[in-house]
């Protein structure tokens, strides 16, 4: 479509001709949202869980498969009354510390007074290394740089046609080296980016963050605490994932109106066995973000513990070999 | 004659059942010592025999490495104390159970073709293979205990509250007093190097 005030061409083409940029930006932070996560990152006796709405904080050796669904406000004939999203992505390590993610995906759109439209998301690779590690701290961060190929996907489905590079940087912090009793088994991560667009896409700051408590954490390392075995797997976490736009956007009424903010409480459960699952409500807390609570939910394979001497299991280029 | 006869018999029957007694408690053969490491307080040389029911006790400073009925080895840690509970292999199947009191133990163990049980114990936990061959690391210390595997696969299980993880190849976790194990992890191969050089390769 065009953006009336610059005669950019925007990314949105086929049933979104006419869509306005609030919905676009909405679309685009769905696409974002439903993108990799971490799985069986740690630091010293700290595993991170696999997170569902934020980047992961390190390299793996895993697939994730997640499925959200977003209601959206329409508010014209074609305009998508629901997103719903099915990504598959596949982390592999290169050496130790440096892996490359790839991931593709499918979008149905559910649309106001029209049948609903089905096609592929923009297919995206994303190169990441942990640069820093620290055991005693439960401190890990990780440098990383993706980038989504415009063109690849769909324009039905709001694939952009441009593509753009995301540099950014994650971490993880656990709270257990602190002496603060049952409060040890808290941990923060968090998230950084810039979205550069190519072309006329908007550039967007990706920030993020998440808040989670760890059972595993806390009867293995705090206190024997009486619960049932599937609560001892369950970590309960709470994602924030906020982006804003700062170029290419005029003839809107303010940046401010095209900022999108989810809010994503929910739980991961794993019992360190190869595969962890994950559910988050996502709750929009702009009019840009979406119109109704979606959720998201994942499954997340973890190669490296159920294939750990296979080429899926092992990084490519591993260190030199222990006899 | 007669009576003489009968005396050689139930001599040779002793004989046999003496001998048989002396194979069933030998668990295996001290093929590599340094420093001064003892059997239940006797010096261990090279060639000497390990009994179910020993305490090896292996001071700082030393090593041993022991060849097992069943072909494994087992290779202990200076600093390390630890008593060979049970080792049985025959027909029906292997049932070994040896105890860390503390310190650091190699473990490779043979795939067997009849059913297997193979398991360390340590004041926290025990650890099991789970797979029909390993190779692994237990270290055992005051409160907690720490397995690494390099392949097969090892089940640590906790004696307080009977929780368990499968610890794979290139894993390990640990496990603390009256606690849960901790989820295992990738284990680094400077994790893995520090405790191949503390028992000797």
């Amino acid at each position: 479509m065009k953006n009336g005030s610059t005669g950019h061409q925007n990314r949105q083409r086929g049933p979104f001709h006419g869509l306005g940029i609030t919905s676009v930006l909405a679309l685009t932070i769905a696409g974002a949202t439903s993108t990799p996560s971490n799985a069986y990152t740690a630091a010293g006796d700290r595993n991170f869980p696999a997170q569902l709405i934020l980047p992961q904080i390190g390299p793996t050796d895993s697939l994730w498969i997640p499925i959200s669904t977003q209601p959206m406000e329409a508010a014209a004939r074609k305009e998508p009354t629901r997103q719903t999203d099915f990504t598959g992505t596949y982390s592999k390590l290169i050496t130790e510390q440096l892996g490359i993610q790839l991931g593709y995906g499918l979008t149905q759109l559910d649309r106001l007074l029209a049948s609903p439209v089905t096609g592929a998301q923009n297919f995206d690779a994303l190169l990441r290394y942990e640069a820093i590690l620290d055991p005693d701290h439960e401190f890990l961060l990780s440098v990383q740089v993706g980038h989504e190929f415009g063109g690849t996907g769909d324009p039905g489905v709001g694939s952009d046609k441009h593509g753009a590079t995301t540099p950014g940087v994650t971490f993880g912090k656990g709270l257990g080296d602190l002496p603060i009793g049952y409060w040890r088994p808290l941990a923060i991560t968090g998230f950084a980016g810039f979205e550069i667009g190519e072309g006329v896409r908007t550039n967007l700051v990706q920030d993020g963050i998440s808040i989670q408590y760890s059972m595993p954490y806390l009867v293995s390392k705090v206190a024997n605490v009486d619960m049932p075995a599937f609560l001892r797997g369950m970590t309960p976490m709470t994602e924030v994932f906020f982006t804003t736009p700062v170029s290419h956007i005029t003839h809107v009424t303010s940046q401010s109106a095209n900022t999108t903010l989810v809010v994503a409480p929910g739980v991961s459960y794993s019992r360190g066995s190869g595969w962890e699952l994950g559910i988050e409500a996502m709750i929009p807390t702009t009019r840009a973000t979406g119109s109704g609570i979606g959720v998201i939910a994942q499954l997340v394979v973890g190669l490296d513990y159920l294939a750990p001497d296979s080429i899926l299991g092992r990084p490519l280029f591993p260190s030199a070999e222990s006899p | 004659m007669e009576r003489n006869l009968f005396g050689m018999l139930f001599t040779l029957f002793g004989l046999t059942l003496w001998s048989g007694a002396a194979a069933a408690t030998s668990a295996g053969t001290v093929i590599e010592v340094s420093g001064s490491c003892t059997d239940d307080g006797r010096v261990l040389n090279r060639g000497a025999p390990a009994q179910i029911g020993d305490t090896l006790d292996v001071p700082a400073g030393s090593n041993l490495k022991l060849q097992m009925a069943d072909g494994s080895m087992i290779s202990v840690a200076s600093d390390s104390t630890m008593t060979v509970t049970t080792y049985n292999i025959n027909g029906s199947g292997r049932d070994v159970m040896l105890s860390l009191t503390q310190g650091v133990l190699r473990v490779r163990v043979t795939s067997v073709t009849v059913p297997s049980t193979f398991e360390v114990s340590t004041a926290v936990g025990t650890a099991s293979v789970a797979s029909e061959s390993a190779d692994w690391f237990i270290r055992a210390q005051a409160g907690s205990a720490q397995v690494g595997v390099l392949t097969g696969i090892v089940d640590l299980t906790s004696t307080t509250t009977r929780q368990s993880v499968s610890i794979p190849a290139h894993w390990g976790t640990r496990l603390e007093t009256g606690l849960d194990p901790v989820l295992p992890r990738i284990w680094a191969h400077t994790e893995f190097d520090a405790v191949i050089r503390l028992t000797g390769g």
